[in-house]
C-alpha cells in the first residue's frame, strides 16, 4: 500500500497504515500536496502550506516513533475553510476586504485539529463572507465541482468539498449557516455534518449569521466526519453559545444497529419538487433503511412553508448588521453579488426580524413534536445536481426553479431550528453528477446521524466512488 | 410611492447608497417576511418568542428520546 491508496481511503485505515509503518506521515503529507497542486485548475485551495506541512509531518513522524501517539488524526492532512482562522496566515472569508488579515489565534477548531495531531495542509476557496452557495468567488476564482470543472460545487463551503471528493485531503473543516457544509458535501459526493448550534465553537470563525452559524466537518464518509467531530466538538469558553453538554463516543456509537430504529420521510415535502434522478435515488436509500431493519414511516410537520422564507429573512437580516459599516465605507470592495445582498437586508425591520425568530421556535416545536414519533428525518440534502457555474435557472419536474431559492429547500429545515444534519451520498444521475441524502436528528443527537450514515454507507458504495482525475 | 422608491428610502435611511440589483432582492425579500408573518400571526401565540438556544430544548427534542438511546 502506498500513499496515494492511502489518501484514497479513510482515516482509520490510514491511522493502522501509519502506526503500522506501511506509509509515513511525510508520504502522505507529499502526496496530499502534490494532488493540491494537480487539481489547482478547481480554484479549490486559496493558500497551501507545503513548507511548514512537511516539516510538521517529520515533527509529527518522530512523535509517533518515540510513542507519542494523539490518536487517530495524528499526521492525518486536513484543510481549513478559509473563514477559519490559523495562526499566522491569511483568513480572508474569501473577501478583498480581508485581504491582509492574518489573526494571532488559531480558531478554537483549529486548536482541537492541531491537539488531535492533524496538519493543516491549505485553506480552501468559499463564497464570498459565505454569503451565497455558488462559490463563485470574484476575488480569488470560481471554484469548480471535482466530479465536472464545469459545474457548481455549490456553496459556501465550495472549495472544502471538491478538495475532500478530489482527495486532496481526508477532510475539510467547513461553516454551514444555511446548507453551507451540507450542499457542498451533497454536490461533490461528500459527507458533511451541520452539528447542532452550540455543539462546536464557532469561536475564531468569521461569520455570517451568528443565530445560526455552525462549523462541520466534510469528509469522505460518515466515519471520518465522526472522527473529525469528535476532535472539535465541546464546549468553549470563547463562544457562549456552545454548549455544556456532554460529547459521546461517535465512533462507539457508529457501532450500534439500525434495527427497530424508526425513520421519517416528510409527508408532501421530502420527494415534492425534486429532479427525478434525485426522486429515484431517495426512494432506493429508504429502501435501504428498511433492509437494513430500520422502520420507515411518513411524518406530518406542519407550518413547513414558510421555512425557506424564514431562513432567508434571518440569513439576510444578520449579515447586514454584521457588514454594514464597512458597506457604507467600502462598498466597491464586495463582489457584486454579496454586495446587493448586504444592501438588500437593509430592507427588513425588526419586525420582520422577530417575527422569523418566533416562526423558528415554532417550527423547532413541530420537529420535537415529529421526534417523538421517528428517530430521524430523511430528505434529499439538495432537489437537483450539480448545475454548470454561472446558472441561475434550473429544470426541475418540467418546472423552471431559481436555484439560489431551491436550494434551500431541505437544508432549511435543519437550519432553521437549529438541529443536526448529515449528508452522506446516494446515488448519482444519468450524466454521473452525486445526489446527496439528508439525514436530520434531535439536537445534541449527531452520533445518530453519523451512525445512519455509517451503516448506509456500510451498505452501498457511493461514498467509495471518486471523481475522474 | 411606489415599492421601489420606498425601498430605495428605506436603505438610503441606513446610510446605504444601493445598487439596481439590491433594490430587486430587497423586494423579493420583503415577500418572504411577509409570508412569515402570514403564517406567525395565524398559527403562532402570543406567549411564544424568540428561542435561539438549545440551553432550553422543548421535551422530545433532547428529552426522552435521547435517554431512551434510539
Amino acid at each position: 500500500m502506498n500513499a496515494a491508496d492511502v489518501l484514497d481511503g479513510g482515516v482509520l485505515d490510514a491511522a493502522r497504515a501509519l502506526r503500522e509503518r506501511r506509509v509515513s506521515v511525510a508520504d502522505l503529507v507529499a502526496e496530499s500536496l502534490g494532488r493540491i497542486n494537480a487539481i489547482s485548475g478547481l480554484n479549490a485551495y486559496v493558500d497551501v502550506f507545503g513548507d511548514q506541512a512537511l516539516s510538521l509531518a517529520q515533527a509529527h513522524q518522530t512523535m509517533l516513533d518515540c510513542g507519542y501517539d494523539l490518536g487517530p488524526l495524528h499526521g492525518i492532512p486536513v484543510s481549513l475553510k478559509d473563514n477559519v482562522d490559523m495562526a499566522g496566515v491569511v483568513t480572508t472569508a474569501g473577501s478583498a476586504i480581508l485581504k491582509d488579515n492574518v489573526p494571532v489565534a488559531d480558531a478554537s477548531v483549529v486548536s482541537a485539529l492541531k491537539r488531535a495531531g492533524a496538519i493543516v495542509v491549505g485553506k480552501n476557496n468559499m463564497h464570498e463572507f459565505a454569503w451565497g452557495g455558488t462559490t463563485a468567488n470574484p476575488h480569488y476564482g470560481t471554484a469548480g465541482n471535482a466530479w465536472d470543472a464545469s459545474r457548481s460545487p455549490a456553496g459556501s463551503s465550495g472549495g472544502s468539498a471538491s478538495a475532500v471528493a478530489a482527495r486532496t485531503v481526508f477532510a475539510s473543516i467547513g461553516t454551514d449557516t444555511g446548507g453551507s457544509v451540507r450542499n457542498p458535501a451533497a454536490l461533490n459526493g461528500v459527507s458533511g455534518i451541520r452539528p447542532t448550534i452550540g455543539r462546536v465553537s464557532n469561536g475564531g470563525v468569521f461569520p455570517l449569521a451568528w443565530t445560526l452559524d455552525t462549523v462541520g466537518p466534510i469528509a469522505k464518509s460518515s466515519q471520518d466526519c465522526a472522527v473529525v467531530l469528535q476532535a472539535v466538538a465541546g464546549h468553549d469558553p470563547r463562544d457562549l453559545q456552545t454548549s455544556a453538554e456532554p460529547v459521546p463516543d461517535y465512533l462507539a456509537e457508529l457501532e450500534r444497529p439500525l434495527a427497530g430504529i424508526r425513520i421519517g420521510w416528510i409527508h408532501d415535502y421530502s420527494v415534492k419538487d425534486v429532479q427525478p434522478a434525485v426522486r429515484t435515488a431517495f426512494e432506493a436509500a429508504t429502501a435501504t433503511f428498511e433492509s437494513l431493519g430500520a422502520i420507515v414511516t411518513a411524518v406530518a410537520i406542519p407550518d413547513l412553508d414558510a421555512i425557506v422564507d424564514a431562513l432567508v429573512v434571518l440569513d439576510a437580516a444578520e449579515p447586514s448588521a454584521l457588514h454594514g459599516r464597512w458597506l457604507r465605507e467600502r462598498g466597491d470592495e464586495y463582489g457584486p453579488d454579496v454586495r446587493a445582498q448586504l444592501e438588500a437586508g437593509f430592507v427588513l425591520s425588526a419586525v420582520d426580524y422577530v417575527q422569523a425568530q418566533r416562526y423558528r421556535t415554532h417550527i423547532r416545536a413541530r420537529f420535537a413534536e415529529a421526534f417523538r414519533a421517528v428517530d430521524a428525518i430523511l430528505t434529499p440534502t439538495l432537489p437537483f445536481t450539480a448545475p454548470r457555474i454561472g446558472q441561475d435557472v434550473i429544470d426541475i419536474g418540467g418546472r423552471d426553479r431559481d436555484v439560489h431559492t431551491a436550494n434551500m429547500q431541505f437544508t432549511a429545515l435543519a437550519s432553521v431550528p437549529g438541529l443536526p444534519a448529515l449528508n452522506v451520498p446516494m446515488g448519482f444521475d444519468a450524466g454521473g453528477l452525486p445526489t446527496g441524502l439528508q439525514i436530520i436528528t434531535p439536537a445534541f443527537e449527531e452520533g445518530r446521524a453519523l451512525r445512519l450514515g455509517h451503516r448506509f454507507q456500510m451498505a452501498t458504495t457511493f461514498h467509495l466512488k471518486a471523481p475522474p482525475r | 410611492m411606489d415599492e421601489t422608491d420606498s425601498i430605495r428610502c428605506r436603505l438610503r435611511a441606513h446610510g446605504i447608497r444601493e445598487t439596481e440589483a439590491a433594490v430587486g432582492l430587497a423586494a423579493s425579500w420583503l415577500r418572504n417576511a411577509a409570508r412569515v408573518r402570514a403564517v406567525v400571526e395565524e398559527v403562532v401565540g402570543p406567549a411564544a418568542g424568540p428561542v435561539t438556544a438549545f440551553t432550553h430544548v422543548p421535551a422530545g427534542l433532547h428529552g426522552e428520546e435521547r435517554r431512551e438511546r434510539r
